[in-house]
């Protein structure tokens, strides 16, 4: 839609940047930074919500929010193609 | 209200969804195998108590054979109740369920205290301890419980889940 996505999140790797079950839109950008939280189409995991780790030109890595998460070795480098956008609002149970 | 709105159209098939993928996606977590464990603990003291053979040696080997087999279960008590809690058991379900720390640690107290010995109120207090963990794990899966007479010796009412076909 545009360069916007609106997904629920399943799992608790984001936790607490991201809680289960909750709603998250994000918008394509231009480029990504350190630290943010990404909609990424993984080759191996599918959909997947994780934050961004060591930023360059033709590859980023991947981490999660806690100690449960999927580690950045395993998730291994992805191209900057495969974010499908950085996290921009999120909607809560009660919010 | 944008929540509820958005989960409506969830429920719809609308909305897709993204993984915040965890370490060990199996999932397949039970406290049955841990009553079963914490009844048996129970059986196996009253046998101990109830053995009457009048041949010293073979009453000798039958409280040795409970006696090793109630240490063995007490330890899967504790071992499943364990896994459930530590891996199972993440921040937004303890955050629902903050005393299942301190039920966590009683049911370790206890399945010691069975261990140590024999008297037949530790292994009650396990089996209930054991139960409310169960009931606890089956709200986190929204999951409906009974407590039914088990259709064994020695007849202690447990949690059972009320499942859906």
């Amino acid at each position: 839609m545009l360069g916007w996505s609106l997904i629920r999140v399943t799992g608790e790797s984001m936790y607490p940047v991201l809680k289960p079950g909750s709603f998250a839109v994000f918008r394509r950008q231009a480029k990504y930074e350190d630290g943010d939280v990404l909609l990424v189409n993984h080759p191996r995991f599918g959909k997947i919500v994780k934050r961004a780790l060591d930023v360059g030109a033709k590859t980023l890595w991947l981490e999660g929010a806690n100690t449960n998460s999927l580690s950045r070795e395993t998730m291994g480098p992805i191209e900057p193609n495969q974010v499908q956008g950085k996290l921009v609002y999120q909607i809560q149970r009660g919010g | 209200m944008i929540y509820t709105i958005l989960n409506y159209l969830d429920r719809k098939g609308l909305i897709g969804r993204a993984s915040a993928h965890c370490d060990i996606p199996c999932g397949i977590y039970d406290p049955g195998p841990a009553l079963i464990a914490a009844v048996s603990v129970v059986r196996l003291m009253d046998i101990a108590h109830d053995g009457a053979s009048e041949d010293p040696v073979a009453l000798a080997n039958l409280r040795a054979r409970c006696t090793l087999r109630k240490e063995e279960e007490a330890e899967k008590v504790k071992q499943e109740v364990r896994v459930i809690w530590g891996d199972y058991f993440k921040a937004p379900l303890l955050e629902a369920h903050p005393n299942v720390h301190g039920l966590v640690h009683a049911i370790m107290q206890k399945a010691s205290a069975c261990k140590q010995d024999v008297h037949r109120e530790d292994g009650l207090a396990l089996v209930e301890l054991v139960n409310e963990f169960a009931e606890i794990f089956w709200q986190t899966k929204s999951v409906e419980t009974v407590r039914k007479t088990c259709p064994y010796p020695p007849k202690l009412k447990l949690v059972y889940p009320v499942l859906a076909d």
